[in-house]
């Protein structure tokens, strides 16, 4: 391809929107010549210039020259028009005024907008209801909901077209259902994208995040981007939605970018989910990062019900159908436990105006049933793990927790359930009773010493106990990983780490561990704290994970590779002193891989 | 008489009115010029309701009134259109007192350096890169303008190494020296 072709083919069509063999070969022009490259950049540059949101009060003004037109001549109603003028003039700078201060209104204008009918929508027709989704119970047996307030959304779907028409007609069925689920949303009305609107959301199914990323052996991947309009958003918020937005040099978001920020939006929320789309996929939420999924239709279902309840404001209704799910036993295990993961950051969570009232009865009863009811000891692991905050901001009814650990049949699952305690109830009496209880009883000497550091003693027990598994060299390296779980503060770990014999025996133990995605969080969790180790080898132990990271795009633990790698660069961002450390972020921000490229500048920024 | 007019506008223009806000605001970077043009494309829109019905596409109708308009305003009116943000009134008490990353004070001198750049521009290239910027085809362009693809090609070509060059110059560049008086000896 030369330049004229190339400009030709640019002059017509956005890049991103070509053929995947055209726009290769576009950018493979664009990569070697450099004026071509400028063009481009030129003209996503100018369609990223912000422009402020149109004030309704500007709107109303220019409609109401429809009336005054008929009074008379033209240049009698030029006098009216400049009276209206100067007022929308006035309306539209002091909007302005308050854009660029970034004032907050006290509520969301888009009802002074006329709410179009839902028919006016530009959707698909709706599609038949997939099997995977749950029966919803009826309007009629929900909570009684006060006045509700309504929210304007635009819904575009970015579409690509795809040769297989069986995996064409899913993504299509994926489209409608998105469309539906978010109808379904009491408090939303789905405008059509040239009307104002409070939020608009872009969902792009079977696209590229990268071009590097669209392989049908690899699976297809479906985006989410939530824009809040920047009228109803802080300063702060604002700022950090532009920001977000601006990831030089990556097609996919720079090309969003031109439809993101131009027009009063800033991006709110974002979401990517990798599904596969063959005869025999089966869910498993235990390969690693992201989740895999089978249905581009219940993956549509999931990044909806995401945006309603994460995104968008709060969604009682869905929130009563996904408790009910929760505790539905004719529903999938694998949608129940996503129920739970979504319950829970809607509970906890401040995002935009969400409640983060903390878990409630209801919740916690209803994951802890899921939990007696679930077979499976992985499955148990994994939904202990859900109810974790990480320690933060956790609020609810501790007593239930208390008394499910114990009867924890699996002394994995158990070591988790007493973790969670642990961090998110550190200070809390009771579970110090309890964990002080169980020190004692236990039958595993994990889960012993697990308890006995959560009750707030035996510090040095348990560092004897953690340091003679990591140092034994007979056993596995993932029996050597397990008593680091035990560990749940960043304090009791450096005082650990402090030993340098255990931090080299952590070389024999984390970089083997890299492709073991049921030790992801594990070793996740120890990569992130070694950021903040002094001792010497920890940059060797670093570099080392590293290494092991760099899996071909093609393997199944790819992902996981680029979830550990990012830890790792993030922990090494902290180790900026040694050369070392400097060169592989340097290395890491222009790899050939754009996901490691941005590891390393996410490493880079947190720091 | 009144509702009819005003249901054919809304019928017709008022779906289009964020388009052309953001059009407008694209050729002029400034909101009162913006609002004015769209106002001035708003007035030939009522006094041409009946005519504007007839057409397939009313936003290219309305496209082609604003650039129009643009054009026509900026003969007779060469003020000057830009304002920065810290010539506003009262931007300055609106400035935040804590720093701002370092990131988005560079993003927005990048942004602000090419509004400049831009508005040096002649119109006939800010709207064909205002146009283009808002996603539209050379081939549409053609069609809302009326002019010939192989000459908008032509100019977009020019507008884009006009454009780089004032990018590439500093923003207040000292005089050439064959521009200074020379002395009277």
């Amino acid at each position: 391809m030369n330049c004229q072709e190339l400009g030709r083919i640019l002059d017509e069509q956005e890049l991103l929107w070509l053929p995947a063999a055209q726009r290769g070969a576009a950018e493979a022009h664009l990569a070697g010549c450099p004026d071509c490259a400028r063009d481009h950049q030129l003209d996503l540059r100018l369609a990223a210039l912000p422009i402020p949101p149109l004030v309704p009060q500007s709107l109303a003004g220019w409609r109401a020259l429809a009336n005054s037109t008929v009074i008379g001549r033209s240049g009698q109603a030029r006098k009216r028009f400049i009276v209206i003028g100067v007022v929308t003039a006035f309306a539209a700078a002091a909007a302005m005024l308050g854009w660029r201060g970034n004032r907050v209104p006290e509520q969301p204008v888009a009802e002074l907008q006329p709410v179009p009918e839902a028919t006016s929508a530009p959707v698909a027709p709706p599609p038949e209801p997939p099997a995977v989704v749950a029966s919803q119970p009826a309007v009629a047996s929900q909570p009684a909901a006060p006045a509700i307030h309504k929210y304007t959304v635009q819904v575009r779907l970015l579409t690509w077209t795809i040769d297989e028409a069986e995996l064409q007609a899913a993504i299509d069925q994926s489209y409608a259902h998105f469309i539906d689920v978010l109808r379904a949303g009491p408090q939303l009305v789905i405008v059509p994208p040239e009307q104002p609107a409070d939020f608009r959301v872009t969902y792009a199914a079977a696209g590229p995040t990268r071009p590097d990323r669209i392989r049908p052996d690899r699976g297809w991947v479906n985006s989410i981007v939530v824009e809040a309009a920047e009228r109803n958003l802080s300063p702060e918020q604002v700022a950090a939605g532009r920001q977000t937005a601006i990831v030089a040099g990556e097609p996919w978001v720079t090309s969003l970018n031109r439809t993101l920020n131009v027009d009063g939006f800033a991006k709110v929320f974002w979401r990517e989910s990798t599904l596969r789309f063959e005869p025999g996929c089966t869910p498993d939420i235990f390969t690693g990062q992201p989740e895999t999924v089978c249905s581009f239709v219940a993956d549509a279902q999931r990044l909806a019900e995401t945006v309603r309840l994460l995104a968008l404001p709060a969604d009682a209704v869905l929130e009563h159908q996904l408790q009910q799910r929760v505790g539905d036993g004719t529903v999938p295990w694998q949608q129940r436990y996503s129920s739970i993961q979504l319950l829970k950051h809607v509970l906890l969570d401040k995002p935009l105006n969400k409640r983060g009232a903390g878990l409630d009865q209801n919740f916690l009863r209803g994951a802890l049933d899921l939990i007696a009811a679930t077979p499976d000891a992985r499955e148990r692991t994994e939904l202990w793990r859900a109810l974790n905050n990480g320690g933060l901001d956790r609020k609810g009814p501790v007593q239930l927790l208390i008394d499910a650990v114990p009867r924890e049949p699996d002394e994995h699952a158990r070591l988790d359930a007493v973790n969670m305690l642990a961090t998110d109830f550190p200070d809390d009496p009771q579970v110090r009773a309890a964990m002080r209880e169980m020190a004692v009883t236990d039958t595993s000497d994990l889960v012993r010493n697990a308890a006995r550091q959560a009750a707030g003693g035996g510090d040095a027990e348990v560092r004897e106990f953690v340091v003679a598994i990591v140092k034994n060299s007979s056993l596995s390296p993932a029996q050597r990983l397990q008593p680091l779980a035990v560990i749940n503060s960043l304090e009791q770990f450096q005082y650990t780490m402090e030993n340098e014999d255990v931090v080299r025996a952590l070389l024999d133990i984390l970089p083997a561990l890299v492709s073991d995605t049921s030790k992801t969080p594990s070793v996740m969790k120890a990569v992130g704290w070694l950021g903040y180790v002094r001792t010497p080898s920890v940059v060797d132990v670093l570099l080392a994970v590293l290494r092991a990271t760099d899996i071909g795009s093609t393997d199944p633990t790819y992902w996981t590779g680029i979830v550990i790698k990012s830890a790792a660069l993030g922990a090494l961002a902290r180790h900026r002193d040694d050369p070392r450390a400097e060169a592989e972020l340097q290395a890491a921000s222009s790899d050939a891989d754009p996901a490691v490229r941005q590891a390393a500048a996410t490493a880079l920024q947190v720091q | 008489m009144a509702d009819s007019a005003s249901e054919r506008f809304d019928a017709l223009v008022t779906p289009h009115l964020p388009l052309l806000h953001r059009v407008a605001w694209r050729l002029v970077r400034n909101s009162p010029d913006a609002h004015d043009l769209v106002q001035d494309t708003c007035i030939a829109a009522c006094e041409n309701l009946a005519t504007l019905a007839t057409v397939d596409r009313p936003e290219r109708w309305l496209l082609r009134v604003l650039q129009n308009r643009f054009i026509n305003v900026n003969k007779r009116r060469r003020r000057a259109p830009f304002v920065p943000l810290d010539e506003e009134p009262g931007a300055a008490q609106l400035a935040s007192t804590e720093p701002g990353p370092e990131e988005l004070q560079q993003q927005r001198d990048a942004e602000r350096a090419l509004e400049h750049a831009f508005l040096q521009l002649e119109d006939t290239q800010r709207t064909l890169l205002a146009l283009r910027a808002e996603g539209y085809s050379l081939t549409e362009i053609a069609t809302i303008t009326g002019v010939g693809k192989e000459v908008l090609r032509a100019r977009l070509h020019r507008a884009r190494n006009r454009l780089a060059r004032h990018l590439e110059q500093p923003r207040e560049a000292p005089p050439r020296a064959d521009s200074l008086p020379r002395s009277a000896s």
